[in-house]
């Protein structure tokens, strides 16, 4: 681990304990650039990363061995896993690449229009199993929910009026959880959307997380680089 | 003022119902995004003793933007963006003209861009730094565009390294900056040379004035900026009308160069800008009005110019309020008498759930630089709203 590392993590771990929020188990400078997402693949036992460059890539739970698997993308912001496919959400292209679970092939390109800023379009994207229902999310003014169905027919929206933006989502423990990069706040929802439990994350630019095999909770800085993650004791 | 601050208040309120959305248009190749702005402000000057000119107590349109900005994948990117307030009446605002963006950038190299047409030259964070992201209605008067050029059309390439820890830009204009548009260049068709590179720690450094978003961590960033042209003309030539500037310093008859050190910092919704700008002109006319009629065994030919700028502020951001305090000392020629000296500060509102920015500026005179300069108040109190099509 490079010294600017050590010390930007000692800087961060020395402000969270002086605040009292998460503190970091480790943090880890990765080689993706600009990651922006990530979702962690028990089948491949290993992360799943979009970065801000239209590439996806698949990292190890200790943020080792990157590897690309595709690059043909221009603006990935978010990721998550279906019962069998993959979707990688093109946020200024608009569109949803697909590929297979099973060998990472590429599987489809599905328009998803939004007419918002080009930068304020589905920021997070995360899937629930029981119901087949996916879920996409766009940043900001507003927060708005997409719900769809495996097939990425509309089923409904929902404004969401909980944080300043959003960054990132995931479904876990059959719960919605939301990040929020300007709020630096991780959000657990309840059904019917409002805030059940929150906590500070004291990550600069957090643009993804995801929960590991093991519990514990894995968050990406897009400007640092940066993989960081928190131990499932302290979302108790 | 209780009618203006009526009036103002109805217009505030009444410029979101006109305004729309912006929009994003996309076919998965080439995307499209549309935006804009409209701006508009009241301005009330407080004037020096016997003087009686009151025309700049008015309400003013200062933007009515439209903004194009466009990408096909990850290869190319363009940028047209307009303001039609300033184009309506041909106004030649080197600080916000009708003709604000043209460009297209090639981006398919990795960590290069090369960028073609007109837009800002790559000089000063403060210059850089869009309007919707500052807290004030009008830059520091050093950096306004009528001491050097802050849009033109060349070339340039740039790119970032190092997670955008180190940014860089260098390109080669025309020299003649905002007035390069009515086709030619000077005489001498000698080109304009500009550089700026940033360095940026821990982490990358947008172009922001305000931390609107409470960064936990310290940032910092320094830039190191520089331009130089030499416009010597040609016998019996002379610089195209309105070249040199409200100071006539922009484009010189003769060479010049101007340096910048600009450094930033935020934490915690404070942030701060500091800028140093030194310049000199050699001119090649002995005679030339900015050598203030001195003998060139004293001048050398030669006028040197130079500026020290800084800005604090503090966003509050449960109250979406930004505060900000500016200080300005420059110096137009260093062979005329005097200085100049402005204290400022501004004071923004962003009003929730829309893209409305309320923004008022304050200016006090300390010192002037009258043989220059001369100005004909004290003070002046600017008070508008911005509402941005986003």
């Amino acid at each position: 681990m490079r010294p600017a590392t050590i010390l930007i993590f000692l800087l961060q771990w020395g402000i969270c304990a002086a605040q009292k929020p998460m503190v970091p188990s480790w943090s880890k400078r990765i080689r993706i650039s600009e990651p922006s997402d990530l979702v962690w693949d028990t089948a491949r036992d290993s992360f799943l990363v979009v970065s801000d460059n239209g590439l996806l890539y698949t990292m190890s739970k200790d943020g080792e061995g990157a590897r690309q698997f595709f690059s043909k993308g221009s603006d990935f912001e978010a990721i998550t896993l279906t019962s069998d496919l993959i979707l990688a959400i093109d946020e200024s292209e608009r569109r949803i690449y697909r590929f297979n679970r099973k060998d990472l092939s590429p599987a489809g390109v599905y328009p998803m229009t939004y007419q918002g800023a080009r930068n304020r379009g589905f920021e997070a994207a995360c899937h629930d199993p029981q119901t087949g229902t996916t879920y996409l999310i766009t940043e900001k003014d507003p927060c708005r929910i997409f719900l769809t169905d495996e097939k990425l027919n509309l089923k409904g929206t929902q404004d969401l009026r909980i944080s300043a933006d959003v960054s990132a989502a995931t479904w876990h423990n059959d719960r919605l959880w939301v990040l929020s990069d300007e709020d630096r706040t991780l959000m657990e929802l309840g059904p019917d959307f409002k805030v059940t439990r929150s906590w500070k994350i004291k990550v600069h630019n957090p643009e993804g997380f995801a929960f590991g095999p093991d519990g514990n909770l894995y968050v990406l800085s897009d400007d640092m680089q940066l993989l960081t993650c928190f131990s499932k004791d302290g979302l108790r | 003022m209780r009618w203006c601050t009526v009036t103002l208040s109805v217009l505030i309120w009444s410029l979101p119902i006109g305004a729309s959305a912006q929009l994003t248009l996309s076919n998965g190749w080439h995307t499209l995004e549309i935006g804009g702005s409209v701006s508009m402000f009241y301005n009330h000057r407080i004037l020096k003793k016997g003087e009686d000119d009151s025309k700049k107590n008015r309400f003013a349109l200062r933007d009515a933007q439209l903004q194009l900005k466009g990408r096909v994948k990850n290869l190319v990117a363009y940028e047209l963006q307009v303001d039609v307030a300033d184009m309506a009446f041909n106004q030649n605002d080197p600080e916000n003209p009708g003709l604000m963006e043209a460009n297209i950038r090639y981006t398919g190299l990795r960590h290069f861009y090369i960028k073609a047409g007109y837009g800002k030259t790559p000089y000063g964070r403060s210059s850089l730094v869009p309007f919707k992201e500052t807290v004030y209605w009008q830059r520091a008067e050093f950096l306004r565009g009528s001491v050097y050029s802050r849009r033109d059309v060349g070339v340039s390439v740039g790119g970032s390294f190092l997670r955008q820890l180190i940014d860089f830009e260098f390109g080669v204009y025309t020299g003649m900056g905002e007035l390069t548009l009515r086709g030619d260049n000077d005489a001498s068709g000698n080109p304009e040379f500009v550089g700026r590179v940033q360095l940026a720690w821990p982490t990358r450094y947008r172009l922001r004035d305000v931390d609107e978003n409470d960064t936990y961590l310290p940032m910092f960033a320094l830039g190191i900026n520089g331009r130089y042209f030499d416009k010597t003309q040609p016998t019996g030539a002379s610089l195209p009308a309105g070249s040199n500037g409200e100071f006539g310093i922009k484009v010189v008859n003769g060479s010049k160069y101007l340096i910048a050190v600009d450094g930033a910092f935020q934490w915690h919704g404070a942030s701060a800008q500091v800028e140093w700008h030194m310049g000199e002109a050699r001119l090649s006319n002995p005679g030339d009005v900015l050598l203030q009629g001195l003998p060139d065994s004293v001048t050398g030919s030669r006028i040197k110019f130079g500026a020290l700028i800084c800005h604090v502020n503090y966003h509050i951001r449960r109250i979406r309020t930004t505060l900000s305090a500016r200080y300005e000392h420059y110096n137009l020629n260093d062979l005329a008498t005097g200085h100049n000296e402005r204290l400022g500060a501004s004071v923004q509102f962003n009003v929730p759930r829309l893209p409305l920015m309320l923004r008022a500026q304050y200016w006090h005179v300390l010192n002037e630089e009258t043989t220059v300069d001369p100005l004909k108040w004290t003070d002046q109190l600017r008070i508008g709203a911005i509402y941005l099509f986003e």
